[in-house]
């Protein structure tokens, strides 16, 4: 078994490579982006969330001074559909159908953002408001309005397995339970930007902030009508992603204005429009059904899960589709019966965002086993204990976990540490509070997550250079969006390649240069797009070794490799059996919280958490991704939430919706791995990312109904519903 | 210039300028479009974020809260003029002791936030230099940060302030570590 202590590159906490850029102000966000004779554009946007388009009238907002242009459906030359993962449904401006709120009908382009805005004011605009549908209940009525002509069912999923009505006839104990999770804002402090540039007649660049330039240089040209070689889509530095970005439409919009003024075109989005009309966490409704063995073993799991997709498909189906693979839980069920869907209706459309489906049916899947262990008079890391996951046993999707995973060492951990704690600072009874005042509690929770692309066969490439001065640049398709994949990449490739921090350039996700490698996200990153930086690192490190390039002279072609990787992933049957990850993250956070039982306000105190995530590449950016992914949890757990009615978002800002600060993020957070090695990843390495963040709201939850009695089947848990459990 | 525009001088990085500014131009549209000094971010327009904080004579500020024309007479500092405002180290590296902070505790993730976080801290370390972990986190708590978790950027702070109080650091020049 490979240790990362003969490593060199690979577990070192290195500062990372972009960092004195950043703190210098130098990086260059998209915004910051200035070209000579550049316009800026503004969108006209519905007030409806579902109209019928019957005409536009730019004449007057082309009267304005410094008005150069007012683009709409008609000026789109290709097919005015984009989207990703292989469904194309929403247009880059309105034809005739307005599917939400802030949806775009026109885009002014003028010398100037006050021109362009007062531009869009005088845009006239006719509707024919229709009757919307704003939750899926709503949307699935017999007699509810269309969104599309197919209706407003935009995916269904199952997994099936082993016979879960048997399983029920057995059980000693069925615990059934209905969980809701809101829909919650990235709020990535970047609003999106993109700016594009014509180049020539015939051809644009377009720069994003973007988890992915690949499949944006695809829908742009689409979009133009032209062929991708005539596109080039460059992710600037990205202010954050977290799943979201790119804003697909932005991207298209910029590059359009460019050919059609011949002039490079900026436009950035206010924080309002963000909110208001870019992707979001999906809200779910979750049933589960538990069919439970006395001696606690999961006999069997019923799952129904229904997604909010909002007004266009997005990454709706892939999202529901890691849904019903994920609500089990790193639990072996031999009998499962899941059906999860997502529906259209006429809010803002949901995309990706950090966890991909996984938080709301964690939050689900984790209070019901403190709910079954209290029923059942266990522990609540006992009842985990009796059902984790081991190599051999398969998930609920059929997929034998790994040789070498270490998902039970994880709780074993856990419950050390937690035996520790109770030894030096333990809690008071439920409901009593103590000398400061504070009922307290911890709660643990569990999870797996897969890494990568689910039931597709996800690919990572990359190519290496030598230069003519003995170091290398790396070339990957993927941008960092700030958790620092670049140094990552670049301290595998260092390893690799047997060379001394920091001899390895990175150059990401320019489409000019870097080959496809699919997006950052579904913490695949450091898996599968390491794989391929590994394997192009070896063969440069052969070629070097075997006397290749020793005769290079100035003039000639530089020394590349290129190398692939495949995950060993496969696609789904029709009852969502199959291996449709690689590998998996495990781990378990438990969580230490503070109620003050006077105000119903939630602290939370301490956070522990082991994870089965490999060999750590970089311990400084690791323990970063850990700590903010938590405080992502927190603030999901406990005020976080998009309010909408009918369709708008009723606090699209950040005095009403509410981020943590660093006065709410006060826990310290101690993370620890175990020893897990199961190959999947360079030096055994795996995705951090999105586990950083998914059990820590059901811990929450869990802590604090061992603080005060209190449960709670809904997110957020804010203050007020704590203070009302507190006076029942 | 005609009406509603006016004339201002501001010290700017150290840097005098005379600019004719619309009177409705904010201080952040002043720094970023006129003056081109990108490293200064727009997160909000609102006062909620903070990723726009500069020095106004010393005080950090949100600057899409303040119009240019209120910054004339008085000295502004941007992240672009913060490098050598911290003396060098022994490596020549003219970063700021804040900056360097954030650097080696791993305080930077996306970098968004990251120049008006700095900014906010040296502010704070300029008032006071030996603040408690409490007042590092109030002093940042009007700059939000997504990535972190701020544990680290607390981290980062309390150490800048550390290395400024001795013999050399910005602040604390000749007044040692006491």
């Amino acid at each position: 078994m490979a240790t990362t202590s003969t490593l060199t590159a690979v577990g070192r906490p290195f500062e990372r490579l972009d960092g004195e850029r950043k703190a210098r102000g130098q990086a260059l966000y998209a915004a910051d982006i200035e070209l000579p004779s550049m316009l800026h554009g503004r969108l006209v946007r519905s007030p409806h969330a579902h109209a019928r388009l019957l005409g536009v009238d730019p004449s007057a907002a082309l009267a304005v001074p410094g008005v150069v242009a007012v683009l709409t459906a008609k000026d789109v030359p290709g097919r005015n559909a984009v989207g990703s993962r292989g469904v194309q449904d929403q247009p880059i401006l309105v034809t005739d159908h307005v599917r939400f709120l802030g949806e775009p009908v026109a885009m002014v382009v003028a010398e100037s953002v006050a021109a362009a805005t007062q531009g869009t004011a005088k845009v006239k605009v006719d509707y024919e408001p229709l009757r919307g549908v704003f939750t899926p209940e709503e949307a699935l009525a017999p007699d509810a309005p269309a969104l599309f002509e197919r209706g407003n069912l935009c995916h269904q999923a199952r997994t099936r397995r082993g016979d879960f009505d048997a399983a029920r006839r057995q059980a000693a104990l069925v615990v059934t339970n209905v969980y809701r999770t809101p829909m919650v804002d990235h709020a990535f402090l970047e609003p999106h930007a993109a700016v594009a540039r014509p180049d020539g007649g015939d051809a644009v660049t377009v720069w994003v902030t973007a988890k992915t330039v690949h499949p944006m240089m695809d829908e742009i040209s689409r979009i133009l009508g032209w062929p991708k070689e005539k596109v080039r889509v460059i992710a600037a530095t990205v202010g954050g992603s977290f799943g979201g970005k790119p804003e697909i439409p932005l991207g298209c919009l910029v590059a359009l204005a460019a050919v059609r003024t011949g002039r490079p075109v900026k436009m950035v989005y206010t924080r309002e429009e963000t909110f208001q009309t870019s992707a979001k966490r999906h809200p779910y409704v979750v049933r589960l059904t538990h069919a439970m063995a006395a001696d606690g073993h999961i006999l069997g799991l019923h799952a129904d899960i229904t997604a909010d997709a909002g007004a266009y498909t997005t990454e709706s189906r892939a999202v529901v589709g890691r849904a019903v693979g994920h609500c089990a839980g790193p639990y072996y069920i031999p009998n499962v019966d899941v059906e999860g869907r997502a529906v259209f209706t006429n809010n803002p459309a949901p995309g990706a965002m950090r966890g991909y489906g996984v938080p709301q049916v964690a939050f689900a899947h984790e209070i019901q086993m403190d709910i079954i262990a209290a029923r059942l008079g266990l522990d609540p890391v006992e009842v985990r204990l009796r059902n984790v996951l081991k190599p051999g046993l398969p998930t609920i999707t059929g997929q034998p976990v790994l040789e070498g995973v270490g998902a039970e060492a994880c709780l074993l951990r856990i419950r050390e540490l937690l035996a520790a704690e109770d030894a030096t600072d333990p809690c008071p009874p439920q409901g009593v509070p103590d000398r400061n005042g504070e009922l307290l509690g911890w709660g643990v929770a569990t999870f797996y997550y897969g890494n990568g692309r689910t039931a597709v066969e996800d690919v990572g490439r990359a190519r290496i250079r030598r230069e003519a001065d003995g170091s290398f640049t790396l070339f990957v398709g993927v941008p960092d969006v700030g958790q620092g994949s670049d140094t990552i990449l670049a301290q595998v490739a260092c390893e690799e390649l047997r060379v001394p921090w920091p001899a390895v350039k990175v150059i990401s996700a320019d489409t000019a240069h870097t080959l496809e490698t699919g997006p950052s996200s579904a913490s695949r990153v450091t898996v599968v797009v390491g794989r391929a930086v590994q394997e192009a690192a070896r063969r440069m490190r052969e070629f070097l070794d075997s006397g290749g390039g020793a005769d290079w002279r100035p003039g000639d072609p530089l020394p590349e490799m290129a190398a692939e990787y495949r995950t060993d992933s496969t696609s789904l049957d029709k009852n969502g059996q199959g291996s449709p990850y690689g590998t998996y993250t495990y781990g378990v956070q438990a969580v230490k919280v503070g109620v003050d039982p006077r105000t119903g306000k939630v602290a939370v105190r301490k956070v522990l958490a082991a994870y089965d995530v490999g060999p750590i590449v970089n311990p400084l950016l690791f323990q970063g991704q850990v700590e903010g992914g938590v405080t992502g949890g927190v603030g999901y757990a406990l005020f976080e939430g998009i309010r909408l009615t009918e369709g708008r978002v009723a606090n699209p800002n950040f005095h009403t919706y509410l981020l943590p600060t660093a006065l709410d993020s006060t826990a310290p957070v101690l993370a620890e791995t175990v020893e897990s090695h199961d190959g999947a990843g360079p030096f055994g390495a795996k995705g951090i990312g999105e586990p950083a963040s998914i059990p820590t709201a059901p811990a929450i939850a869990n802590a604090i109904h061992r603080a005060t009695g209190g449960r709670f089947f809904e997110l957020p848990i804010t203050m007020e519903k704590v203070y009302r459990a507190l006076r029942r | 210039m005609g009406a509603g525009t006016a004339t201002i001088r501001v010290t700017v990085n150290g840097r005098p300028e005379s600019l004719q500014v619309p009177v409705g131009l904010t201080l952040l549209e002043m720094v970023r479009d006129s003056l081109g000094l990108k490293g200064t971010k727009e997160g909000c327009s609102a006062g909620d974020c903070g990723a726009c904080t500069v020095l106004l004579n010393g005080r950090p500020v949100n600057s899409c809260l303040v119009l240019a024309v209120e910054a004339d007479g008085h000295d502004v500092t941007t992240i672009e003029g913060l490098v050598g405002a911290g003396g060098g180290d022994d490596t020549g590296n003219d970063l700021h002791p804040v900056q360097r902070a954030f650097l080696r505790h791993g305080a930077i993730q996306c970098g968004f936030c990251s120049p008006g976080m700095i900014m906010t801290a040296v502010g704070l370390l300029r008032a006071n230099p030996h603040p408690t972990e409490t007042e590092v986190r109030t002093a940042i708590s009007g700059n939000l940060c997504r990535c972190t978790g701020y544990a680290k950027i607390v981290q980062a702070v309390m150490e800048a302030g550390r290395m400024m109080s001795l013999p050399g650091g910005e602040g604390g020049r000749g007044r040692g570590n006491h």
